[in-house]
């Protein structure tokens, strides 16, 4: 496979799975088979990618010429292709999970909630290799849209409120924010490209750096950047499937992949210029975390307290990626992979839950590790590694991190992130412990034939992923240093 | 000469306008129309424009209000009123009882 | 034998252009029979389009130079021209290929002077876009304004739109006196009336002119339904029947628009008139994107919501034409095209669904799927997501603007395009995302080729956002000569 093709795989893939997957709607052995063929074919092409960005190959197809000097495109960088490997891989236990969900739960509309979550994989491919700010604009328009129907898939009146809100928080900050922000670099630069080394270095001014940094940052909602997160909070109310989704495989990675992207290709050395907002992002990202993470404390249903876990964990992925240093830059992307296995597990160790115990409030949980005990071990790997402790993934991420806040001269950031992993182990830690540890309740299962394998298995898997950082955290540094390296 | 007959022209553009705007009576509203047509073809002779300018306004100021005049007296004949605000409302009571059938 | 015939026809296209719809509208009124009047329609308007559209490939592609033929009354066809005689002849083919399938247009005995007037209205507005002295352009709009109005007072049940249509009367009315004062006013300061001498007008009063152009073009912004001047807009389009809203909504605002970027293309020539009247031009534009945006996000009737919409997008129109360069004359005419493309697939689709108000909209895509697909690409445009030809028209718009240093224009497009989210978003979600409530008004009985001009004006809307590059060229074409270049 040549990597163009792989290229137009990684889109076209999940696209003739959406389409496939409704036309093969019953029987539904056809369009499970389907469902998950295709996310594996998305896969082994990412990884394909990912071969090709090691190579250094320059891999770049242009879709279409809407605009005069603006292309639809995407294109092969090491970032974009690690994220869209780790994504892809997910995917396909993702695939697996939801085909045994919607077996076990008898969700409504299968097919449809399969094609979005297709349609939603696909945006995020692009996102993840989108070319130009363009690109990575209409993207993520794009995956907005296919998320919505997806908060939205159980019609009822507090879905679909929050589906308003998730599409109203989204969309507002990509047209009233990126989209002038794009405008405006567009008007600078003359192009909308991205570049290793940035395209705003050395034709900025210190105060439209500044302003430019904030409209793109706040712009990228997905990365759920307070005052503009509240969409997540608000999509908890969707299915099991689309949790996943929106917080382990598609959602949050675009949103934090598009904040590397516009502070490594679109800023580079000038977000020196922009050090005035890039300060205050951290702090807010600081702040944030910090909040975000005594809220979850707070909350007793777990999709809830999941949702704003994972805010916590963005926003690590925004402060890194601001901090203006390489290592800030490989903190952000590591970040972004740790959160993403993690964050995988653990919502789909609570579908898993939730389908065969019908338990969703934290209180109920305790004991459950005893009748689950695999769900359960890899929901305290995962739990682990989104508090920080190492050896999981999650560890070196802050590790690096934290050394970057050091290195930038900034030890409050540095105590912000420290002081978010504690409380995030306030929140998780004894969730876990108290599932493993705690006495078994009688007969916690409300379905009589017990677990089948593809709820299991995938949990476990991806569990057992948050521990790989630990191998390649040193191949990965020399693989991603393109990332911020000027050619 | 010209010059008052140009300024009359002006100020009887303004007051048709604003009565064919702000008037509640739909009679006087076509009045106010005839007004400023006359007004704006009045200053137009005061300034020499040429006939086919003087023709063509009048043409489509005579048209205009007897199209509107014919509305009018429909308009009368349906709801017994030419009074705009009662039209209006008995549109607005027609909107509801679509509702809510 | 024939390609004489066919060169003395393209010679005189502008003509042939003009007299299509106006000779067919004659022929269609003898005819009793609806459906035989509507055939006859539909086939002169889409001769008139066919012959204007070659004309446009001609002038516009191929740079021939427009024919300057003396026709008895004088016609002198420019790049703005052109572009616009070709957009406004092909909506009013579509606008009755739409309008007139439907149950109710056909159930009416009025249905042939319905036709008939449509196309007179649409005959008129090009004569308008191509002659070449001010009275005709006032004259010939004037009678298409008059068409429309009796147009809409044929719609509807017994007396239903006579309220709306007599607003629209007096709007139109109140306009078309401010235009006759401004030529007076041009006539005082010039001593020429003919469009092409506004560029080379040499003045004796520059302010006078100033004043008269701008008198000329507030007649038109009153008919464009340009939000604050556009008052008649609601109480006409809530009880307009589909031809109607088509022919008023589509044809009448996008011809408006043509009128107000042609002559101002004109008259920007002089920097005394230019300097006022892109700061008046701008004002408007703006105050229209404000006002327009906010009354459709509170319009809880679909054609309201749509007019008002539309008003909102004439709003940028007008900022477009107010920045008097090239660029902006060229991004006008692609927000035009953007806004008549949208409209068209908007209130078509409303027609074929038997959508009036807002809730009957709900469910629509499982009712009428095609419907539903068409609402949908009409409102993404709308909202000027990227790949739309609604973006196309408003990267430039922002791109002319920038480059003069307008960074409020930038400000304001995104404020119609987040107001957008919200009042077309919420067309999107009811057809879409809800159940229907209530019964729909009468559906299903219009012929199904109504369906054809939604779907092809929803093709349009994607198909020219993802290769714009000959609706692109076409526009840099058609203004090229006009404005002056910051």
């Amino acid at each position: 496979m040549t990597p163009e093709l792989a290229l137009i795989g990684v889109l076209a893939a999940p696209l003739t799975q959406a389409v496939l997957v409704l036309m093969l709607a019953r029987p539904p052995g056809l369009r499970d088979v389907m469902h998950v063929s295709l996310s594996l074919f998305t896969a082994v092409c990412a990884a394909r990618l990912v071969e090709a960005a090691a190579d250094g190959e320059i891999v770049r197809v242009v879709l279409a010429r809407p605009l005069p000097n603006v292309d639809l495109a995407l294109s092969v960088e090491p970032l974009g292709a690690l994220i869209a490997a780790v994504a892809g891989g997910l995917g396909v236990l993702h695939a697996v999970h939801t085909v045994g969900l919607v077996r076990a739960s008898h969700e409504p509309a299968p097919a449809r909630m399969m094609a979005f979550l297709a349609l939603a994989s696909a945006a995020a491919m692009a996102v993840a290799f989108s070319a130009n700010l363009f690109t990575m604009f209409v993207a993520n328009q794009a995956l907005t849209l296919a998320v919505f129907p997806l908060v939205a898939h159980r019609g009822d009146e507090e879905s679909r409120k929050a589906a308003r809100v998730f599409l109203g928080v989204l969309l507002a900050a990509s047209v009233g924010l990126f989209l002038p922000a794009m405008v405006w670099t567009y008007a600078l630069v003359g192009a909308l490209d991205f570049q290793a080394g940035g395209m705003l270095a050395g034709r900025v001014d210190t105060l439209t750096a500044n302003i430019l940094l904030t409209l793109f940052v706040l712009g990228l909602a997905m990365a759920a950047v307070p005052p503009l997160q509240r969409w997540l909070p608000a999509s908890s109310v969707a299915p099991h499937p689309a949790l996943v989704t929106i917080q382990g495989v598609a959602v949050l990675p675009a949103g934090g992949v598009g904040v590397i992207k516009v502070a490594a290709f679109v800023f580079g050395p000038a977000l020196h210029d922009a050090a005035f907002a890039a300060r205050g992002l951290i702090v807010l990202a600081g702040l944030g975390m910090c909040a975000a993470a005594v809220i979850a404390l707070s909350r007793q249903n777990l999709r809830e307290r999941l949702g704003y876990s994972c805010i916590a964990q963005s926003l690590a992925v925004v402060m890194g990626a601001l901090l203006a240093l390489p290592a800030g830059l490989f903190a952000a992307a590591l970040q972004i992979v740790a959160v993403a296995c993690a964050a995988t597990t653990l919502t789909m160790a609570l579908g898993t839950v939730s389908v065969l115990t019908a338990r969703e409030n934290a209180a109920d949980f305790a004991g459950l590790g005893r009748a689950m005990p695999w769900t359960f071990a890899a929901f305290a790997l995962a739990s682990a590694s989104m508090i920080g402790m190492p050896p999981f993934s999650g560890a070196w991420a802050k590790l690096w991190l934290i050394t970057a806040s050091a290195g930038a001269g900034l030890l409050w950031a540095a105590a912000l992130a420290g002081l978010a992993a504690v409380l995030t182990f306030a929140h998780l830690g004894p969730l876990a412990a108290n599932a493993l540890a705690g006495e078994a309740p009688q007969n916690p299962f409300v379905r009589a034939d017990g677990a089948s394998i593809a709820l299991v298995a995938p949990v476990v898997l991806s569990g057992a992923a948050t521990l790989w950082l630990l191998l390649v955290a040193d191949p990965l540094a020399s693989f991603l240093s393109p990332v911020w390296t000027p050619p | 000469m010209s010059d008052a007959a140009y300024i009359v022209g002006a100020l009887m553009l303004v007051a048709g306008v604003v009565g064919a705007w702000m008037s509640a009576n739909l009679i006087k509203r076509l009045v106010g129309v005839a007004v400023a047509h006359i007004g704006a073809i009045l200053a137009a002779a005061a300034v020499g424009a040429p006939q086919a300018l003087l023709i063509a306004g009048a043409a489509i100021g005579l048209a205009t209000v007897a199209v509107g005049a014919a509305i009018a007296v429909r308009l009368q004949e349906a709801h017994g009123t030419v009074e705009a605000g009662d039209i209006d409302a008995v549109d607005r009571d027609a909107d509801a009882k679509e509702k809510a059938t | 034998m024939s390609a004489d015939w066919l060169d003395l026809a393209r010679l005189h296209a502008p003509l042939i252009a003009i007299l299509a719809p106006l000779l067919g509208a004659a022929a269609s009124l003898c005819i009793p029979s609806p459906r035989w009047s509507w055939a006859i329609g539909v086939l002169s308007a889409a001769a008139g389009a066919l012959i204007a559209a070659e004309l446009a490939v001609r002038v516009l592609w191929l740079n021939e130079t427009p024919p300057n033929v003396v026709e008895g009354v004088m016609l002198s066809p420019d790049g703005v021209g052109v572009f616009a005689a070709a957009l406004i002849s092909v909506c009013t083919a579509i606008a009755l290929i739409a309008g007139v399938t439907s149950s109710e247009a056909q159930s009416s005995h009025f249905a042939p002077l319905a036709i008939a007037l449509a196309l007179f209205a649409g005959g008129g507005w090009i004569a308008a876009t191509l002659a070449s002295d001010l009275i005709l352009v006032l004259l010939a709009a004037e009678t298409a304004w008059l068409a429309s109005v009796g147009l809409l007072v044929l719609s509807g049940e017994r007396h239903a739109a006579l309220n709306g249509a007599l607003r629209m009367l007096i709007a139109g009315a109140v306009g078309s006196a401010l235009s006759v004062t401004g030529l007076a006013l041009i006539w005082r300061s010039s001593g020429d009336l003919s469009v092409a001498a506004l560029a080379l007008a040499e003045a004796t009063s520059p302010w006078g002119e100033a004043v008269g152009v701008g008198l000329v073009l507030s007649g038109w912004i009153v008919k464009a339904g340009v939000a604050p001047l556009g008052f008649w807009i609601g109480s006409a389009f809530s009880r307009a029947s589909v031809l109607a809203a088509l022919c008023i909504g589509v044809v009448g605002i996008v011809s408006a628009l043509m009128l107000i970027a042609r002559i101002a293309a004109h008259a920007f020539a002089m920097p005394e008139v230019g300097g006022g009247l892109s700061l008046a031009l701008a004002a408007i534009g703006g105050l229209a994107i404000a006002a327009g945006s906010v009354q459709a996000i509170g319009a809880r009737n679909l054609r309201r919501l749509a007019a008002y919409a539309g008003a909102a997008q004439a709003g940028g129109v007008l900022l477009c034409v107010a920045l008097g360069s090239p660029a902006g004359f060229a991004a006008a005419l692609v927000q035009t095209t953007a806004l008549a493309a949208a409209m068209l697939a908007l209130y078509a689709a409303a027609g074929a669904g038997g959508v009036d108000s807002l809730d009957t909209l709900d469910g629509l895509a499982r009712r009428a799927p095609l419907a539903g697909v068409a609402v949908m690409f009409g409102a993404v445009s709308l909202i000027g997501a990227p790949l739309t030809i609604g973006f196309l028209g408003r990267w430039r718009l922002v791109e002319a603007a920038v480059g003069v240093g307008w960074w409020w224009a930038v400000g304001a497009m995104t404020f119609a395009s987040l107001a957008a989210v919200f009042y077309a978003g919420r067309l999107i979600e009811r057809a879409y995302f809800r159940h229907l409530r209530v019964a729909p008004a009468a559906q299903g009985d219009g012929w199904r080729v109504m369906l054809a001009p939604a779907l092809l004006a929803s093709i349009v809307l994607v198909a020219v956002g993802l290769a714009p590059g000959a609706l692109l060229q076409a526009a840099d074409a058609a203004a090229s000569a006009f404005g002056v270049a910051p």
